[in-house]
């Protein structure tokens, strides 16, 4: 029996989002270390 | 007796589905370690003082009164600054304070809702009459800081903002209470 399209995952859908996730997660890392620790303590 | 039904086998769809929904819960579980780590490094919270004044009569008596306000040098060497946020000014219009010092703001209003903000720093609240807000900070470096009213006030809104001077600790050692409102010195 060969197999569908449906059986192997969408890889290139894969790689798209993971970039995409991975962007927005590097730019919270750096707004949170460079900008927002920077401006000091409050409490 | 009866056979159980075969189960299907997963498709890898949902396999990597599921893959990604776990890579995805991890992300948020460092995310949140790293919030809670620096949070507990750095001794960071939101504001969060409830305590009432009475704001038709605290012009008259208590803390809040006018030679009262300004920059205060406690017994452990921290800085208390009592302002007053009111239309269209803030009371005092202008503060001297030292660098590298823990620093304590308690503001109030004797009218309307105002923002209290510190520009370039962390220090932001709001100012509700009726309440006394209380934020805390250290100032790391020497140099000038606006002060806007960040809640739309009134029509004079736009104009009612102050300005802070940190100066180094030594210098401010050395000015009087009538000069750490003066920032024309600095």
């Amino acid at each position: 029996m060969s197999a569908s399209p449906d059986d192997s995952p969408p890889r290139g859908a894969i790689i798209v989002a993971a970039i995409a996730v991975g962007l927005l997660f590097l730019g919270w890392l750096a707004f949170y270390f460079l900008l927002f620790l920077p401006r000091g303590a409050i409490g | 007796m009866a056979e159980l039904p075969l189960r299907e086998p997963e498709p890898p769809t949902e396999r990597t589905e599921r893959r990604w929904l776990l890579a995805m819960c991890l992300l948020l579980a460092v995310m949140l370690a790293v919030v809670v780590a620096t949070s507990l490094a750095h001794a960071l919270h939101p504001p969060s003082n409830v305590e009432t004044i009475d704001p038709l009569s605290l012009h008259l008596a208590g803390e809040f009164v006018e030679n009262n306000l300004g920059a205060a040098v406690e017994a452990d060497g921290s800085v208390t600054v009592r302002l007053l946020a009111q239309q269209y000014s803030f009371v005092p219009n202008c503060l001297i304070l030292p660098a590298d010092t823990p620093i304590k703001f308690r503001i109030t209003s004797p009218d309307v809702i105002h923002g209290f903000l510190l520009v370039g720093t962390n220090v932001n609240t709001m100012v509700v009459p009726g309440f006394v807000a209380e934020v805390r900070t250290r100032f790391a470096a020497v140099g000038d800081y606006t002060m806007p009213c960040h809640e739309y006030c009134g029509l004079a809104h736009h104009d009612m903002w102050a300005r802070v001077a940190v100066v180094p600790k030594d210098q401010f050692s050395q000015l009087g209470s009538t000069q750490r409102r003066r920032c024309a010195i600095h």
